[in-house]
């Protein structure tokens, strides 16, 4: 199966890879907060978002990939822009809205799309995040393919053995056989770190 | 002579659904000696490897260096080395060299001497280069080998193989009987692979049903009476 990696374009190389992975958490997680907290007029956004494509260019990312995530919080922004017109708010706030949402996200994806996530790890890890969270960040990342791949082959036995539509009964099924696989793997997983003297740390 | 190294006595294990899955099992291990256990699908074989070390609760005795499993689990355990049957259960890091470095780091190894271990092994095994892909990205048979690396970094004293060459193409396959072949140390391993048997290993232990069905020298492997019997032809 062809998966989809959340640092998809982290094994490219450009000068923005290449910035201390600490640097540049500090310098996007700083241009998303400003952008959320202080009040700014449209215009300026406007140039902080056209810098950031212009930083997502030389870092190769390509346009539509970026465009295509962004879309992923449009549902939301849309019905913050409901909400305001019903309030009769002026267009231009909706507008700021909205401009402040792609911004925001644009310097994450870029972030994220730039840095390896084992680099995102240990650079969370230095900065005193909580270890059992990373550890279950890490363990969803590593496990997230594994577990697509379980969805993908129970589908496919599905789809070989009933020619009509999936019902919501099959479908509970499967959740329920998945639920079972990843309750066993993770079994197998916790003897294979304790045969490896886990002590709990990462 | 060598020394015997690993004694089992009267070993038993159930299911917790009070399926019996291992029956009054006991054979000794000398060092050095590379043992196959041999058995069907579900004759007990994984259940074994997981008794010897100390990961199921069993009734009878395990010795491994003189030291009781039950008591001594976690200081025995840093003497063996355990490759699973299913990399994706033995790699859970996010780099090829942390997972490598996984034990060292938990013994508390500083990371100059983890570099240098860690290298060493991976030249050894062919997968130099390797150190920061992620492991999903990797072929079964890549993912094998660096689960080898992470059972040797440790220069283990025992290395316990689950199902070695299963799933393997027939390249990858040999290239992995060849890496393991040439490790000097104890082996137990897990197969139903006679082939890998007989060129890796110099006795041999049959289990049916969670019994031991007979045990003795690899000549043994070549009975096809004994072998249609346990169900491995």
């Amino acid at each position: 199966m062809k998966h989809n990696f959340i640092d998809k374009y982290s094994n490219l190389s450009s000068p923005i890879h290449k910035i201390n992975t600490k640097l540049k958490l500090i310098v996007f997680l700083a241009i998303a907060v400003f952008i959320s907290l202080f009040k700014l007029e449209n215009k300026i956004l406007l140039i902080i978002l056209m810098f950031l494509i212009f930083i997502s260019q030389i870092a190769k990312i390509p346009i539509l990939f970026l465009l295509l995530r962004m879309f992923v919080i449009l549902p939301f922004i849309f019905l913050v822009s409901v909400s305001y017109l019903i309030n009769k708010q002026n267009f231009s706030v909706v507008l700021n809205v909205l401009l402040k949402s792609y911004t925001v996200i644009l310097s994450l994806l870029i972030f994220i799309q730039t840095t390896k996530f084992n680099k995102l790890i240990n650079t969370l890890k230095n900065f005193g995040f909580p270890k059992f969270l990373l550890l279950l960040l890490s363990f969803i990342y590593r496990y997230f393919f594994v577990l697509t791949d379980e969805i993908e082959k129970l589908m496919f036995a599905v789809k070989l053995k009933q020619q009509k539509k999936v019902s919501v009964k099959i479908i509970s099924q499967l959740l329920g056989i998945l639920l079972l696989k990843s309750y066993n793997r993770a079994e197998r997983i916790n003897k294979a770190m304790l045969l490896r003297g886990w002590d709990g740390d990462l | 002579m060598n020394e015997i190294i690993i004694e089992v006595k009267n070993l038993c294990y159930k299911y917790p659904d009070g399926k019996q899955a291992l029956k009054n099992i006991s054979f000794e291990i000398k060092e050095g000696q590379k043992v196959a256990l041999l058995g069907a699908n579900g004759s007990g074989k994984t259940t074994l490897l997981f008794c010897l070390v100390g990961l199921l609760d069993y009734e009878g005795t395990i010795k491994i260096f003189e030291g009781n499993v039950k008591q001594n689990a976690k200081e025995i355990r840093k003497k063996i080395g355990f490759v699973f049957e299913n990399p994706d259960d033995q790699l859970f890091n996010l780099t090829v060299y942390d997972d490598i470095a996984f034990s060292l780091r938990q013994q508390r190894y500083k990371e100059d001497e983890i570099r240098i271990k860690v290298n060493e092994v991976l030249k050894k095994l062919n997968l130099a280069g390797y150190e920061n892909r992620q492991p999903y990205h990797l072929s079964y048979g890549e993912k094998k080998k660096v689960c080898l690396a992470t059972a040797l970094v440790n220069t283990p004293q025992i290395l316990i193989l689950d199902e070695p060459t299963s799933n393997l193409d027939p390249a990858s396959s040999r290239e992995f009987k060849e890496l393991i072949k040439n490790i000097k140390t104890t082996q137990i391993i897990a197969t139903h692979d006679l082939q890998l048997a007989k060129e890796v290993c110099d006795s041999i232990i049959i289990l049916n049903n969670g019994e031991i069905f007979c045990q003795g020298d690899i000549s043994l492997v070549n009975n096809t009476e004994i072998l249609l019997s346990a169900r491995l032809m």
